[in-house]
């Protein structure tokens, strides 16, 4: 027997996601031209930020890279949907796959463009900094990556307990990315 | 019969026009000579008759300007930008929106371009012999080519990270609008720093060498407030998220800015050193010197260096201000 769940009530403590701002923006891109995004903009943002360390480092970078944003995705988004189904949220997992690929498009947008200052650093920048920096570059886009998926995913949800359990998925996505950066950087000998 | 906006009922009738026109006839001058009245009307009315007719041709020849090319702005000169990047920043953006930011591709954008680009040469120029200076000789001609050089070198590395920043946060802004502004942003950060040059001039003569760092650094700072402050409007004007774009290309700008102008150093130069490379070899990086010239501007020094060389904590050896003058040049 199909059970109908009552529409949860507008949510009075988060407001709802401004449709009127986004709409004013640019169209997403399609769910392709998103995935060929998520691949090639790390993979490309992973060679560039080596330039100055050899072909060796580049591929190394080229691979990990595309590695630590997927990986991370794939291992949060799971946690994700696991948190709108026990706040009883309507999110349903497609959405959820559609909002993660569309966010690491982005992500995978806004690396191709640091990919040239990358290579401009990895070759002038040779101190404790440039790690460092790198380090900072990977942490803030995740975080971007993150929030944007969190964005999209809750763009037609009103319940309050929904909101908050992806709150809290917020903190376990970036640690999940904290955690697969701290093997992946062993991995590579970024931190000897 | 449906009336339209423009139909007889729905516009407005200037009682005053109408009445003027019907009138006009009567009001011909009406003089007490009368018998030079009625040539005089005559000729009034060949005049007016030939003005009429040399108005329609000239129409034929020429259409009469619309209000968007009556309201286009002045040619894009240098001294026309050096007005409207720092008076009238508003007054810039309406360019660009008319050149690039609403993807209309304008046929001023290579004349735009070339002159921010001269803008940006001359006054980064200006700036970096006011800041060679403090050495002189060869260092101000040194320096009047590397700030121009710091200046074009971060936006060619930066521009590809603006570009990236707005698709990321769905800005609707074409890329020829987002270099013109970057280069706009670049031409205001010199304009102020040009500004500012004068006042570093005048300070050279009381300031020792680490002040002078500082000093440098600090009308960097203001310049850069004032160029991120355009170019943070500029994202934020057009449709989408510029506002985070702006933030993002700002922070770009500055660390670009920041290392290319650490790479390309000595800028400040002590007065004693006698031999002035052009560029240093590469080592260390911005965020450490600043550091250290702060400690050093308040007389803290570090004990390890005044260990292992202890001639930069000014040992009295013979010889070590001409070592010490050449470790550090900034």
């Amino acid at each position: 027997m199909a059970t109908h769940t009552a529409p949860s009530p507008p949510s009075t403590f988060f407001p709802p996601v401004e449709a009127s701002a986004d709409a004013r923006a640019l169209p997403l891109p399609s769910a392709r031209d998103a995935a060929a995004l998520a691949l090639l903009g790390p993979a490309v943002f992973g060679a560039a930020s080596a330039v100055g360390h050899g072909a060796r480092a580049m591929a190394l970078g080229g691979a990990l890279a595309p590695a630590l944003f997927l990986g991370g995705a794939a291992l949060a988004a799971p946690t994700l949907y696991l948190a709108t189904s026990l706040g009883g949220g309507q999110v349903s997992a497609e959405h959820i796959a559609r909002s993660t690929l569309s966010s690491l498009g982005t992500v995978g947008t806004l690396l191709l463009g640091f990919a040239i200052p990358a290579a401009f650093f990895s070759v002038t920048l040779h101190t404790a900094s440039a790690p460092a920096l790198l380090v900072a570059v990977l942490v803030l886009t995740g975080t971007t990556g993150v929030l944007t998926t969190l964005v999209r995913t809750l763009a037609k949800e009103r319940s309050d307990s929904v909101r908050f359990l992806c709150a809290g998925w917020v903190a376990v996505a970036l640690l999940l990315g904290g955690r697969l950066l701290s093997t992946l950087g062993h991995t590579a000998g970024l931190w000897s | 019969m449906a009336q339209t906006w423009n139909s007889p009922a729905f516009l407005p009738v200037d009682s005053d026009l109408s009445d003027e026109a019907t009138a006009a006839p009567d009001r011909t001058p009406v003089s007490p000579r009368e018998p030079l009245a009625k040539p005089l009307a005559e000729a009034h009315e060949r005049t007016a008759t030939s003005e009429a007719s040399a108005i329609s041709s000239r129409e034929v020849t020429k259409p009469a300007p619309s209000v968007e090319e009556l309201r286009a702005p002045r040619r894009p000169t240098p001294l026309v930008l050096v007005e409207e990047l720092l008076r009238e920043p508003a007054q810039f953006l309406n360019r660009l929106d008319r050149t690039g930011l609403d993807k209309r591709a304008g046929s001023t954008t290579p004349e735009l371009a070339r002159s921010l680009v001269a803008v940006v040469t001359v006054t980064g120029a200006l700036f970096g012999g006011a800041v060679g200076m403090f050495r002189g000789g060869i260092q101000t001609a040194y320096c009047a080519t590397k700030v121009p050089l710091v200046l074009l070198v971060t936006l060619a590395v930066s521009a590809p990270a603006f570009l990236g920043l707005a698709r990321a946060t769905r800005t609707d802004i074409s890329a020829r609008g987002l270099v013109l502004l970057a280069l706009g942003a670049c031409a205001r950060f010199g304009l102020v720093l040009a500004g500012l040059a004068p006042v570093l001039w005048l300070l050279e003569t009381s300031m020792g060498y680490h002040r002078m760092i500082i000093a440098t650094v600090l009308a960097c700072a203001i310049a850069g407030a004032t160029a991120g402050s355009l170019l943070f409007r500029g994202l934020a004007r057009a449709r989408g998220n510029g506002g985070l774009a702006g933030i993002g290309a700002v922070l770009v700008f500055a660390l670009v800015g920041g290392h290319a102008s650490w790479m390309l150093r000595p800028f400040v130069v002590r007065p004693r050193t006698e031999h002035v490379p052009f560029l240093r070899p590469v080592e260390s990086d911005l965020a450490a010197s600043v550091a250290q010239s702060t400690r050093s501007a308040a007389e803290i020094y570090d004990t390890a260096v005044q260990r292992s060389e202890p001639w930069r904590a000014g040992s009295g050896q013979p010889g070590s201000e001409d070592r010490r003058d050449t470790q550090e040049q900034e």
